[in-house]
Parts: C-alpha cells; sequence; structure tokens
C-alpha cells in the first residue's frame, strides 16, 4: 500500500512527521506501508489519479481537485482542520498594519495550489479586502513554494508581507524559528475546512473503513498514539465528508483557481 | 570592405535607430531596473549568495550527498543524449528527403502520398520535441513517473532527441548529390542509398554535434531536478528556498566542476577518431543505465496526464490565447534585451579572451615578448577565459533562481539570467572570431607598433561584423526557447504560466501555451535562417561578379547547395557554442565555404 502527502513544508520536516505515522499505519493495517515523496502539491494530485498511491493527505485545494478529476473520497482529518485559519504575515519596517495596506506592497502566497498559503488568501484578499493580486500589489504576486519559505522570505525582507497556513507559523514560534523582531503578524482569516486524508476512488471499501479507523482510534490518552498525533499537530482525527468540501469548490471556482 | 557596399547611408542608420528603439521597448516590457541590482535589499542578497562561497559547506554528510547526486546528475545527461541520438537518428531517416534523386519517382500516387504525409509528420512531430523546453518535459515525465532520474532522462531524450533529428535530417539533405547518383546509376535502392550515399557523408558532422549536445545536456541534467527530476537540481532549489548559501555554495561549485570535466573529455574526444566518441559514449550510457533507479515498466503502467487530458474545460480557447499573447511578448522582449546586453558585454570583453590580441600576435614571424606587459595580457586572457567559462557552465534556470532571489522574481530577473549566460556563449564566440580574422590587415597595423586596442578596433572590428551578427541572432532564437525556461524558477514570461497552468491542472490553457511556443519558435527559425542567409552569403554575392545568389524562397528548397549552406551553418552555430577550436577539418572547410564570399 502506497502513501503521499503534500509537501507543504521542507522534505527533512515531512520525513520527520511522516515516518512514526508509516509504522503506526503498518501495525494496524498488518500491511506494508510505503511513504512516496513528492515534489509539488499537483504531483500528490496525480499520483493519486494515476492510480501510483492509494491514500493522499491532501490540502483542501487539491482534494477538491482529486474529486473533480477522479472522483477521490475524503476520509478524516484532523480536529483542527475543520476550523484551520491563515495568518497573514508582515515584515515590520514594511508599514503594514492590516491586510488594506497591502496594495501595493509586495507580497508572497505559498505553493500555488496550497489552500491555506494561496487559495483561501486569496479569497479574503479579493472579496474582503477588494485587493486584486494580479494587478493591486507592486509587481506579480510571489510564490514561496512551502509555507516555511513565506515566513523565511518576509523575515529577510526579500517581501513585504504574505501569508501561510497557521499551523506551521505558531509552531515556528514555539520551536522560535523566527525572528519575531522582524515579522508579525496582522491578521488571522475565518475558518474554513482544509487537510484531509483522501482515497482513491477505486480503492477496496473495506480498506478504505480500515484505513479511517486507524486514524480514528488515534487516542492522546496513549502514550503509545501521543508521538503520532503531536507530529500531526492533531487532538484526535474526526471523519470527513464529501459535503465539507462545496464551500472549498466554490471558492476555488470564484477566483479562477479551479477551471474544470 | 564598406567600399563595396552599395546601399544607401541611411540604411546604417536606420537599422542602428531600430536596433535600439527595440531595445529600449524591450527593456521596459522585461520590467528593467538596474538599480535593483544595487539597492539594500538586492545587495544584501548578493553579498549573502557570494559569502556562501567563502564558507561552503564542506560536511562529510553533504559532500557524500552532493558526489553521489553529481553523478547522478552525469549519468543522466549521458543516458539522456544516447537516447536522444537513437531517437533523433531514426527520425530523421524517416524525415529526410532523400538529396535529389534524378530519376523518376517510383511507387503508386498513394504510396508516394503516403510516405510524404509520414515524412512531414515526422518533421511536425521534431519541431515539437523541440520546441517544447527541457524543463516542461521533465515536469510532465515526474507526474507520470514519481520522481527520481528517470523524468530528467526522458526529458533530455526527447526533447535533445527534436533538436538532433532537425539537424540531423537537414544536414542529410545538404549532402554532396554525386554519390548518391552514382549509386542510383548502379541500381541502389534506398536503403543501400542512405547506407552508402548518405551516412558516410553525415557521420562526422552527426557524431560532433552530439558530443556537443552531451556537454548541454550535462548541463541541464544538473538543474532539472528543480521539478523532482533527480539530480543536483532538487538540492540547488532547496538551498535556495531556504537561504542556505554555504550548501548553495558547494553544490554549484560541483557542477562547475562537472562541466569542466566533461568539456575536457569532449575535447579530448574530438581529437580523435569518431569510433572513440561513440565507443565512449556506447559504455557510458550502459554504465548510467546500470546506474540510475528507474522504474521503466512505470511508463507503461501510466496512463500520460491521467485524468488531466481528458477533463477539457469549459475555458474558451480564443480566450486563453489572447491571455498567452502578452506573455509571447513578454518573453520574446526579456530574450531580446538579453541577448544585445549580452552582445554588447560579451563584444568588449572579448578582445581580452583572444590570445592573439592580448598575449600573443597575428604577426607570421611575432617578435619575443617578455616583461610585466605580457604577463599582464596572460593573466587578462585567463581571467576573462575564465569568466566567460563560468558563466556558460552554469545553466540559466540555475542563474534565475538567484536572480529571483537578488533582483525578485519576475521578467527582469530571467532577463538577467539569460544574459550573463550568453555573455559566457558569445564571448568565447567572438573571442574566436577575433582570432580567425584574416591576419593581413591585423598585422600590417600591428608592425606598425599600434596598440593592442587601435589594432582591435580598426584591424580586427571591420572585419568581423556579419559573423558576429550571425551568431547573435542565433543566439536570440536560443535564448527565446530560454526564457520559457527561466519562467519556471518564476523569473516571468511564459514559462511561468506553463508553470502555473501544470501545477493547477489548467490542462487547456497549458495545451494554448504550448502550441504558441511552437508556433514562435517555428516562425523565429524561419526569419533567423532568412535573415542569417542575408547577412552571410547574400549581401555580399550582391556585389560580387557573376549571377546573383539571392535566395528565393524556392530555390532554397529545390537547390542541394543552397540548403547545403543552410545545414552547415546550423552546425556551425552550435558547434562552435561549445566554445572550442574546431578540431573537425569538416568543420572548418565548412565554415569557409559558408563564410566564403567575404573571405576568399
Amino acid at each position: 500500500m502506497r502513501v503521499t502527502g503534500i509537501p507543504d513544508e521542507n522534505p527533512t520536516e515531512l520525513q520527520r512527521k511522516y515516518q512514526p505515522m508509516v509504522t503506526y499505519l503498518e501495525q494496524r493495517l498488518g500491511a506494508k506501508v510505503e511513504y512516496v515523496p513528492v515534489t509539488d502539491y499537483g504531483a500528490a494530485v496525480q499520483a493519486l489519479l494515476a492510480g501510483k498511491v492509494d491514500f493522499a493527505w491532501l490540502g483542501g485545494f487539491t482534494h477538491v481537485q482529486a474529486r473533480v478529476m477522479a472522483g477521490a473520497v475524503p476520509l478524516c482529518m484532523r480536529d483542527i482542520d475543520r476550523e484551520f485559519k491563515s495568518v497573514f504575515i508582515a515584515h515590520r519596517d514594511s508599514g503594514i498594519k492590516t491586510p488594506a495596506d497591502i496594495k501595493g506592497k509586495t507580497f508572497a502566497f505559498g505553493a500555488k495550489s496550497s489552500t491555506s498559503g494561496s487559495l483561501m488568501p486569496r479569497h479574503f484578499l479579493v472579496n474582503q479586502f477588494h485587493i486584486d493580486p494580479e494587478h493591486d500589489l507592486s509587481g506579480p504576486p510571489v510564490y514561496s513554494g512551502a509555507h516555511d519559505a513565506t515566513v523565511k522570505m518576509v523575515e529577510s525582507g526579500k517581501v513585504q508581507s504574505g501569508a501561510l497556513n497557521i499551523e506551521v507559523w505558531e509552531r515556528m514560534l514555539r520551536e522560535k524559528k523566527v525572528d519575531t523582531a522582524a515579522v508579525s503578524v496582522i491578521w488571522t482569516t475565518p475558518p474554513y475546512v482544509d487537510y484531509v486524508w483522501t482515497a482513491r476512488k477505486d480503492v477496496d471499501p473495506a480498506l478504505r473503513d480500515k484505513f479511517k479507523q486507524a486514524f480514528l482510534d488515534l487516542d492522546a490518552s496513549k502514550p503509545a498514539d501521543v508521538a503520532v498525533l503531536e507530529l500531526q499537530g492533531a487532538k484526535k482525527f474526526v471523519p470527513a465528508a464529501p459535503a465539507d468540501f462545496d464551500l472549498l469548490e466554490k471558492v476555488a471556482r470564484g477566483v479562477g483557481l479551479l477551471t474544470n | 570592405m564598406r567600399r563595396f557596399d552599395d546601399r544607401p547611408p541611411w540604411r546604417r542608420a536606420a537599422v542602428v535607430a531600430l536596433v535600439l528603439g527595440s531595445l529600449g521597448w524591450a527593456a521596459h516590457r522585461s520590467g528593467v531596473h538596474p538599480a535593483r541590482l544595487l539597492d539594500p535589499d538586492g545587495l544584501s542578497s548578493a553579498l549573502g549568495i557570494l559569502s556562501g562561497f567563502g564558507h561552503p559547506d564542506v560536511s562529510g554528510d553533504f559532500l557524500a550527498r552532493v558526489a553521489r547526486l553529481s553523478l547522478e546528475s552525469l549519468a543522466i545527461g549521458v543516458l539522456g543524449t544516447a537516447l536522444a541520438a537513437v531517437l533523433g537518428v531514426g527520425m530523421a531517416v524517416i524525415g529526410m528527403r532523400v538529396p535529389d534523386l534524378p530519376d523518376p519517382p517510383r511507387g503508386s500516387w498513394l504510396v508516394r502520398a503516403a510516405a510524404e504525409a509520414l515524412r512531414l509528420g515526422v518533421r511536425f512531430v521534431l519541431g515539437v520535441l523541440r520546441s517544447i523546453p527541457d524543463i516542461v518535459w521533465a515536469l510532465l515525465f515526474v507526474r507520470m513517473l514519481g520522481l527520481g532520474p528517470g523524468p530528467a532522462v526522458l526529458a533530455i531524450a526527447v526533447s535533445t532527441g527534436g533538436i538532433m533529428g532537425k539537424l540531423f535530417a537537414e544536414l542529410a539533405e545538404a549532402v554532396d548529390p554525386g554519390p548518391i547518383h552514382a549509386l542510383r546509376r548502379a541500381g541502389a535502392g534506398r536503403l543501400a542509398v542512405l547506407v552508402h550515399g548518405v551516412l558516410p557523408q553525415v557521420q562526422r558532422s552527426w557524431v560532433a554535434y552530439a558530443l556537443f549536445r552531451l556537454e548541454c545536456s550535462i548541463r541541464s541534467a544538473s538543474i532539472l531536478g528543480v521539478v523532482g527530476a533527480g539530480g543536483l537540481g532538487s538540492e540547488i532549489a532547496l538551498s535556495v528556498r531556504y537561504f542556505q548559501y554555504d550548501k548553495l555554495a558547494t553544490a554549484l561549485l560541483a557542477v562547475l566542476g562537472f562541466v569542466a570535466a566533461t568539456e575536457a573529455v569532449s575535447a579530448a574526444l574530438r581529437r580523435r577518431s569518431i569510433r572513440w566518441t561513440v565507443a565512449v559514449i556506447a559504455v557510458g550510457s550502459l554504465a548510467s543505465f546500470l546506474y540510475l533507479p528507474i522504474p521503466w515498466a512505470e511508463l507503461w503502467r501510466s496512463s500520460p496526464l491521467a485524468g488531466g487530458l481528458s477533463v477539457s474545460s469549459t475555458w474558451h480557447v480564443a480566450e486563453v490565447a489572447r491571455r498567452a499573447w502578452p506573455l509571447l511578448v513578454e518573453t520574446v522582449a526579456m530574450a531580446w534585451c538579453a541577448t544585445l546586453a549580452a552582445a554588447a558585454v560579451a563584444f568588449l570583453l572579448a578582445p581580452l579572451a583572444t590570445r592573439a590580441l592580448v598575449a600573443g600576435s597575428y604577426l607570421r614571424d611575432p617578435p619575443r615578448r617578455r616583461g610585466p606587459a605580457f604577463g599582464l595580457g596572460l593573466l587578462a586572457f585567463a581571467g576573462a577565459r575564465a569568466v566567460f567559462q563560468v558563466c556558460r557552465a552554469i545553466p540559466e534556470l540555475t542563474l534565475a533562481l538567484l536572480f529571483v532571489v537578488w533582483v525578485r522574481p519576475g521578467p527582469f530577473a530571467g532577463a538577467l539570467a539569460i544574459a550573463l549566460h550568453t555573455v559566457g556563449v558569445l564571448g568565447r564566440l567572438y573571442g574566436d572570431v577575433y582570432e580567425e580574422v584574416e591576419p593581413g590587415p591585423v598585422a600590417a597595423l600591428e608592425a606598425t607598433g599600434a596598440s593592442r586596442f587601435a589594432v582591435w578596433l580598426h584591424a580586427v572590428v571591420p572585419q568581423v561584423g556579419p559573423r558576429i551578427l550571425a551568431f547573435t541572432l542565433y543566439r536570440f532564437e536560443v535564448n527565446v526557447r530560454m526564457t520559457a525556461i527561466v519562467g519556471f524558477a518564476g523569473a516571468g514570461g511564459i514559462g511561468d504560466a506553463i508553470q502555473t497552468a501544470i501545477s493547477l491542472f489548467h490542462m487547456t490553457e497549458l495545451a494554448v501555451l504550448l502550441a504558441v511556443i511552437l508556433v514562435a519558435v517555428t516562425v523565429l527559425d524561419r526569419v533567423g535562417d532568412q535573415l542569417r542567409y542575408r547577412i552571410l552569403v547574400a549581401r555580399f554575392a550582391r556585389t560580387r561578379e557573376g549571377p546573383r545568389e539571392r535566395p528565393s524562397r524556392l530555390s532554397r528548397f529545390r537547390m542541394a547547395p543552397a540548403r547545403a549552406q543552410q545545414g552547415e551553418r546550423d552546425v556551425l552555430h552550435e558547434t562552435r557554442d561549445r566554445g572550442g577550436v574546431p578540431g573537425d577539418r569538416d568543420e572548418r572547410g565548412a565554415r569557409i565555404r559558408l563564410l566564403g564570399p567575404e573571405e576568399e
């Protein structure tokens, strides 16, 4: 059985996050589980479509892509994914205090098909702050490729502002990987649905349920499970339904990221 | 030379005005802000990158990793080129028109029409393969095969295969028709004509060109990993993304090292018979095949772009094309101002890289030179050559990754990357042109004791105009293709849009963008061919006695000699891209035949 996940952080970090989970899954499912690394978000979707992997840890938007193109099925998500948020950050010297100030400044998204680093920030910029990223910024928007890279870009002053996944931001704060003298949060978005374990359409439903149950059974009170949950940044996993992503699909069509 | 020029003087002024005007326009379209290079932001980024070279990461772990990935890049380049050669020869054989056979065509019209359709079909496929940049192929193959060196090998095989196939076919169509007529009169069939009439005449230039492409492939294999296609590229991209300049420095030094090693090997091979080259490439590609972990079976298992192409969207093609137009204009503008800027720099730096000018002499029996001035000359020569070498060794995409950090993402970064690489290519090329001028006037001036600068300005420069112009134009055509590549680093142009289209699964948009590139490259090729022909041949033919050699479009397709010149011109330019002294007598001969009208 093969699994993959969108590469939303640097490869070393991803390896660290996936290893304990793979071991846990092997234990629970009694089968060999192989983690297939990919370099861009689209490749994770493609791997699912082409049947190279059976399950993928996708972002909300990549899940919608997989659903639209190949009827992929949502299984389960972390408790935090039901109410996920993005943070807008800015360099202290940029003079940006609220997202409205971003007009005329430089701005960095994460990967092009990231939900929390591209789709939702774009949605809020356009629909709430009436800033068109293609025309109202200083130059075209920058795509850093990953959430932590966005932080590094803003921190170094390369880009004046940016938006990223709140979970990555908070972890970087905890681990003191951010220079808080240089960069700070200017706005936090309202909650939306994000990351989800997704199954290929033609995976045997029994296996699908077993996979899902393995995650739902993770229990923060069991010491053995804590390691897995902590690395995922979750207290527990909860079931996910297709309808959860309808709003996201509408947003994606609205801002032109989803065209088919 | 100018005395024979019968054109009205205002034409020169008009051309100069046109070039300067277009340069201004192109610079504007590419968002050129020279100030950004030196503003505090830019400067600190540049210093950051440079300081990495002060303390490269030399920890054992990382060195081992870089060594392994360098070997992988090398193997990718070798295997990719070998596959490209097989593909190129195969398609050239199907796609070429056997040089004018004297006898009436055989077979029914149906058979002939089918054969002609097949030939045109293959030519079209070759055009598609070579117009789509290797990085796009690599990304598409990564999607099909997954991460690893396999996609890079295939990407090089198809894009270089397309380039080789086109050139191989043109060279074969340009052979001396004598032996073919003789074979035909003896009753030889098509296969015999091919094997005994065509192949013996083209094998040297085919092999020389393949060797040149090998160097290019290895260079590009060092960076295709940006999209996950194996080799050093992913390491370079990650170290740039996370500002780890010590790691970046180590990786770039490794690239310089293995590119220089490859050039040394191929220079050695050029001095030997072609059997050596064939043997080395054969052994190398077998070793690479065994070394690289490529899941070949996956190729057949995976449906290409599963799901992607089948979902045709509601987008109107016209709407997408309308949005592609400004991107195409931006791409051409970037290539144009990068080429002109690089040409200006290279033109002025190249005298330093000309041995005869700074550390030698054009005189037949030069006086012995010694002393500090001579030492300084040698130093300048070595320095200029080294600068050109480094610029050439680092691929455009790698440079683009760095310039994106330096001057922020956007077309300016892309134009800078292309300009810097082009300085390396053209500088070396111009140096060779300066070196190989007609020695008479130069020696005469030198004998009067004129300064080196005066010798260059008054004796060398007046001789080299057309050739310098032709090389520069040719490079412009190449750079248009390269501009589509640097977009993958976020450096503007149509490549940026292609990458977005692939990553967001906007397949209709992707198809339209690729079609736009295909058309643009084809049109530029044609226009460039005509222009270079006029610059190098027709202009001088007009001023000479005898029938004018002005090429009508038809005559170029009917007459073997005209085609010969075109094919040779290509191989000349491409092989001279490598910068080495042409070791192949045939190429030298070809060059003299081609450039003859001004030298005879």
